[in-house]
Formats: structure tokens, sequence, C-alpha cells
């Protein structure tokens, strides 16, 4: 929805919800409505005999990933269920959002560089180093990665607020126009990633459908 | 327990994981939660699962502890309580109340030698009346230096008034057990021996995320205190 949209563009460019001034919160055009597109089909998702919502604000050196994976193997090791009881929505938010964005992303913009990934040769990587399984990753930590942990079920879901804020300022910066630059970046999302009007939102919304509040940024 | 997922998990600890942050891994809801109590599957693992079932107060809260925080962790965990009963008429007695000591709080959980042995309080910055490093667990129990009315919020009298703690069994390999193989114990020793001088009466879990999902699982509130 347009209006809501652009509210919440407001925010990202704002910088911060508490930032907003008691004079915006009073603007009727800037309320969104009680309807929207996002798209919260996940909620339904949330079948399991378990449920965990994997609040990850941080990149932390790939910790929140490592902990959304390993979690969930406890889970079925201690309890002895299977995976499919143990329904995780993992929140990309805030800093965490560049795990969300693809390969092409991290080349092109050096994030790697930027936020201090590098490799084992110490050159930053230009690639998401939490994406897949790679060979410079040394076992066990090697499968315990975005798209492993999407294949054994688990939901992930990313903050829009961050991504307006955090990564299309990248693509505005390159020379794109704002709308054009919101469109990139969302095309860069990775695949089976929900976007969501803000990553807390999301945690709300998780614990409302009976997830328990489980922080894997490291603290 | 099976052998390999703890030495999975010794792994993991033992590496990065955790918060040391390698630049890469290399180097009250609107819909009531279910409050299912679950046990572990017998014979799978052999974790002390049994705190859960001791959750059965009115009231029941996790408070998660990652960090040391000056001690705050042990005062809010306190002071909430005594919140509930002054505020909502909830006495202590039927609040469940679990801490959880994991990441850098692992060190809560630790007894007064291994604080004095490996110099945690100089490390750490508790200090004593005059400045020193402190040589015990600083919010283990009372201490002279700590004024009213914070002195009696302790690990030892949250433990006495009915409260649970539990603490992260990755965090213990990643900060507490490389301080003893330091001084030349195996690995497994260095282990055997961070375990032995946890306080008593504190459970280690798998990890101590494991044990924040599974605290709400049965039934508890989300409380960071750090």
């Amino acid at each position: 929805m347009t209006t809501r949209r652009n509210f919440l563009g407001l925010v990202g460019a704002g910088a911060a919800l508490p930032a907003l001034h008691s004079s915006l919160l009073a603007d009727d055009r800037l309320v969104p409505a009680p309807s929207s597109d996002w798209d919260m089909s996940w909620v339904k998702k949330l079948t399991g005999k378990h449920k965990l919502v994997l609040d990850a604000p941080e990149l932390e050196g790939g910790v929140p990933l490592v902990r959304a994976n390993v979690i969930g193997i406890q889970y079925t090791d201690v309890f002895g269920v299977p995976m499919s009881e143990v329904s995780r929505v993992l929140v990309l938010r805030h800093h965490g959002i560049h795990f969300a964005m693809n390969d092409t992303y991290w080349a092109t913009y050096k994030v790697g560089a930027d936020i201090g990934f590098t490799g084992p040769d110490g050159a930053a990587i230009a690639f998401n180093p939490v994406r897949i399984p790679r060979d410079i990753f040394p076992e066990p930590f090697r499968p315990l990665m975005l798209e492993p942990f999407q294949q054994s079920g688990g939901i992930i879901v990313c903050c829009d607020l961050a991504l307006r804020h955090l990564v299309v300022p990248r693509y505005t910066a390159a020379g794109m126009s704002p709308d054009a630059a919101y469109a990139a970046a969302k095309g860069d999302l990775l695949p089976g990633i929900t976007l969501q009007p803000s990553g807390i939102f999301a945690v709300g919304v998780a614990q409302e459908a009976g997830c328990a509040m489980v922080p894997v940024s490291a603290a | 327990m099976t052998t390999p997922r703890r030495d999975f998990l010794g792994w993991l600890g033992a590496t990065a994981l955790v918060g040391a942050t390698p630049s890469v891994v290399l180097g009250a809801p609107a819909i009531p939660r279910a409050t299912t109590t679950p046990d572990p599957a017998p014979g799978r693992d052999d974790w002390d699962m049994s705190w859960t079932r001791r959750l059965t107060g009115s009231r029941k809260l996790v408070f998660d502890a990652p960090e040391l925080a000056e001690g705050d962790p042990l005062l809010r965990a306190h002071v909430i309580a005594r919140q509930y009963a002054d505020v909502l008429g909830i006495p202590v007695e039927r609040q469940s109340r679990v801490l959880i000591l994991r990441h850098n709080a692992i060190h809560f959980a630790m007894n007064d030698g291994y604080w004095a042995r490996f110099g945690l309080g100089a490390e750490t910055g508790f200090s004593d009346g005059s400045g020193a490093g402190v040589r015990l667990n600083p919010v283990r129990a009372a201490r002279d230096e700590v004024p009213e009315p914070f002195r009696q919020l302790t690990l030892e009298a949250f433990q006495r008034s009915g409260g649970i703690v539990l603490a992260c069994h990755l965090a213990l390999q990643h900060y507490v057990a490389p301080r003893y193989a330091a001084t030349g114990l195996s690995e497994d020793a260095a282990l055997e021996a961070a375990v032995a001088d946890v306080l008593p009466g504190i459970t280690m879990q798998p990890s101590g995320v494991f044990a924040v999902a599974v605290a709400q699982d049965a039934g508890c509130a989300f409380v960071p205190v750090s």
C-alpha cells in the first residue's frame, strides 16, 4: 500500500522510530491502513510442536545462522522430535539485514570490506558468507548456513526498515533514484526470504503465533 | 547423550561460536502460548531437564543474561520478583523464575576458586573496596563492599528464594574451559575441571539459547536482564 510504504520509507530515511516527531504521528496521512499487501503467509506455517522465533539484529561473525541451525538440532536431540516439529522463524533485522542479500549485492557494494568479513587469506569476501556451505568453512560449521536452514524447514523474514535504511542507500549512492534503488534492493533479496514491515513487527507477530523468543545474535 | 553431539558442540565452542566474532565463522501475547512442558526423549540424552517440571507458579519468567553487566542480571532477577509481589500481589513462592547464565555471563556460574585462580575480577572490572580486582564470584553471596539495599540480591539468595539457575555448556566450553587448558590440562580434563567449579545447584544446558526457548515452551515470559 503506497501510503504505508511511504510512511515506512520516511521512518527509514529518518533513522529510527523514536526520532519521529509527535506532529508526524498526529498526521492522518501517515497512519497505515488496517490491511496491507505484506506477505504474512509464513505465520500459517508455524505448525510444529515447538515454535521458535530467532531474532538476529547483528551479523556477529555469522553466529546467528550457527545458533539458528544448532538450536533445531538440540531440540531434536534432547526431545526426540523431528525437525518438522520445530517451527523456526529467523528474523534478519537491523544490521542482520545484510545476510538477507545475495552475492551480487555483497560483491557490488563491497559489503565484506565495509563490515569486516574476511576470508582465510585476510581479503574481504565478495559474497554473502552465510548463504551456502563453502569449502572455506571448516566442519562442522559448514552446513550451518542460510540455505540449509531453509531446506530444513526454517522460515526467514527480514526487515523492510533495515532494507531501506542500511541497504538502499548503497544503491542510491551509486546513482539510482530512491524508487529504483528500493526496487533493485528488493530484487537482490535472497530467494525465499519474506520482507516484513519491520523486523521487530515480525518478532512480535511470531510470538503472538506461539513462538518462543530466542536472541541469536551473540548477546 | 551421544558422544558425537558432545564432540560437535565442543568443537563449536572451542572455535568460534558464541561471540568470538571472527571475521567469518572461520577464523503478554495476544494469543496465549501453549504451555507444554517438554520432557527429554527417554534414552536420547542425559541433559538434566527436570527444572521444567518445577515451573509451577502462577507467573513464570525466564531471565536471559548473556552479559555480566556489572551484576545487573542478579539485581534485576531479584527486583522483578519483588515487583510482581508488590504490584500484582503474587508472593515470590508462587512465581517460577529461571535465570539463564550464558555467553559472557557464564562466569557468574563459577565458584570463588575459579574467579581467584584466573583473575576474573581484574579482567571483568569487578573490584573490591580497595580498587583491586575481586578474587571471588562477586554475585554469589553478600559482600560488604556492596551497599544496601543491593547487598542481599545475590545468586545464592535467588536460589534460596526458589529461583532456578541454568548455565550454557557452549559458553563453559568456549569461555571457561580454555583457561584450564592453558594451565596444561588436556581438553577433556580442562572441561571436567571447569564443570567441577560450577556453583552448586546450577544446571548445565546444551546451550543457553536452547534453555531460553524451552523455558518459554513451558510458559515463561522472556525477560532480558543483562
